[in-house]
């Protein structure tokens, strides 16, 4: 009987892992007694989160904890499906209870170091990144929360750095893949990234979990649809527009009346494809990323 | 500002630990992707704003967008303070081209600039409220940054349009408005 659930069990992460949450479900379902079983709780909960059902993963991860109260797996989870959630500080509180049982874990202590940052607190995110650091120098969610922390920050170019030590050390790690293709997309770079984030996925399915919306941002960037728009991807609306209004006026200032009004026109049909053209796009990639 | 790199991975450096780092410290206040209220604007947008409405516009619709953000007292202070600086700034300049223009100041800035008139001013007024837009959006930025990555929903911007076009056209009356009163005061 052991034997069958372990197999059962077994087979329900090995699906959860290859990015297929439903039919870990649908393994889970056949597990006898599964929702008396912290193992199995917390690989439900997990699935939920995958299918971006935070609420339910919220209330698997809940009921499993009721059953065992110092399950760490089962804490970090329920702390992912706050965060889902954008509750916050419910994400704190679990993690906090986690660190308590496991001080020593840097996972946990970097997952709790991202918590903060996403609240805007950098200063107490950093020391705990360099804490979990201190632990487990080359753990890969150290590299992740060090990067997350850049990213917020703003420091760009110290995110890209920390993306390109993280993929040297690992190689072969998906995430490490994942954010350094969706940090190329949101510095113009749309085709690099998305060729890296699909590396990513084709390494681990898993990992398009979660980046959900950075993936369908990355391929509307990389859309051929959006090809005229290259300099407003790369020069921003500020810059875009700085090119747009102060060429108008040195073609002007220099004399040329009629390139001065062609140039114009061209910038204001920019502007205008740029108002439409991305919003019916994204509504159009959504609806396929849904389906 | 110079922001502190992160240490390398492979260099970790022993710090004493500090117990507070393991209290808690979030409440409901934080960032959270839950927020009750209206969505903010994306911040490119704001260019717009203030390119059709001038530095007041550009001001107002920063402050609008801030308190949507969760900006703090002190960034929206420097908001509103920038942006009436910036504006009062233009008038002052305005009004001093054209006492130089009349002969009743002296002039103390590059000549080029009181060449300006009719059309080129106006463009350098566009110029200047995209420049103030440009450095309100650097302030709103982090609090951007943080709403982004918190935010659950699909669509986590409201659409500038009817706000953007209500402001332009309440910063051109405010501009009409506030030249009919200089000239009156000043030029009669």
């Amino acid at each position: 009987m052991d034997a069958l659930r372990d197999r059962q069990i077994h087979m329900a992460r090995h699906l959860l892992d290859a990015g297929q949450p439903q039919r870990a479900l649908d393994a889970l379902a056949q597990v006898a007694g599964a929702a008396e079983d912290a193992e199995a709780l917390a690989i439900r909960a997990s699935a939920y989160l995958a299918m971006e059902k935070p609420q339910t993963a919220r209330e698997s991860a809940t009921t499993g904890l009721a059953l065992d109260p110092q399950d760490t797996t089962l804490l970090a989870i329920l702390a992912e499906a706050h965060l889902a959630e954008g509750d916050l500080p419910g994400a704190e509180r679990a993690l906090l209870e986690a660190i308590r049982l496991e001080p020593e874990s840097s996972d946990l202590i970097a997952g709790y170091a991202i918590v903060v940052a996403r609240a805007g607190l950098f200063d107490k995110a950093k020391k705990l990144a360099a804490r979990a650091q201190e632990l487990e120098p080359a753990a890969r969610a150290v590299y992740r929360a060090h990067f997350v922390i850049a990213t917020l920050e703003g420091r760009t170019q110290d995110a890209e750095a920390i993306s390109r030590t993280w993929l040297a050390e690992h190689p072969d790690d998906a995430r490490a893949l994942m954010t350094s293709g969706l940090l190329l997309s949101s510095v113009g770079r749309a085709e690099a990234g998305l060729r890296r984030s699909r590396e990513a996925v084709a390494l681990d399915p898993s990992v398009a979990e979660g980046a959900q919306e950075g993936l369908l941002e990355q391929r509307l960037l990389a859309h051929p649809a959006l090809l005229p728009l290259w300099p407003f991807q790369k020069f921003g609306v500020g810059g875009s527009w700085g090119i747009g209004i102060g060429g108008m006026l040195i073609l002007r200032a220099l004399g040329f009346g009629t390139a001065s009004v062609v140039w114009a026109l061209i910038y204001i049909a920019l502007c205008v494809y740029s108002w439409i053209a991305p919003g019916l796009l994204r509504r159009h990639l959504r609806r396929r990323f849904r389906a | 500002m110079s922001q502190t790199p992160p240490r390398p991975p492979s260099q970790p450096q022993p710090t004493p630990l500090d117990e507070t780092l393991f209290s808690p410290s979030l409440n409901s206040s934080h960032a959270s992707g839950h927020r009750t209220g209206p969505k903010p604007w994306r911040l490119g947008s704001q260019i717009y704003v203030a390119f059709f409405g001038g530095t007041i516009a550009a001001t107002l619709i920063a402050l609008l967008n801030g308190r949507r953000l969760g900006l703090d007292r002190g960034k929206m202070l420097l908001v509103a303070a920038t942006g009436t600086a910036v504006s009062l700034a233009t008038v002052v300049l305005v009004m001093h081209i054209l006492l130089v223009g009349r002969g009743e100041a002296t002039p103390v800035l590059p000549a080029w600039i009181y060449a300006l008139e009719g059309r080129m001013l106006r463009y350098a007024h566009q110029g200047i409220a995209m420049l103030l837009a440009g450095g309100l959006i650097a302030i709103q930025r982090p609090a951007d940054r943080l709403y982004q990555v918190n935010a659950s929903d699909d669509q986590p911007y409201a659409s500038l349009w009817l706000m953007g076009t209500l402001l332009v056209f309440a910063s051109w009356l405010i501009v009409i408005g506030g030249s009919f009163a200089i000239l009156e005061l000043f030029f009669r």
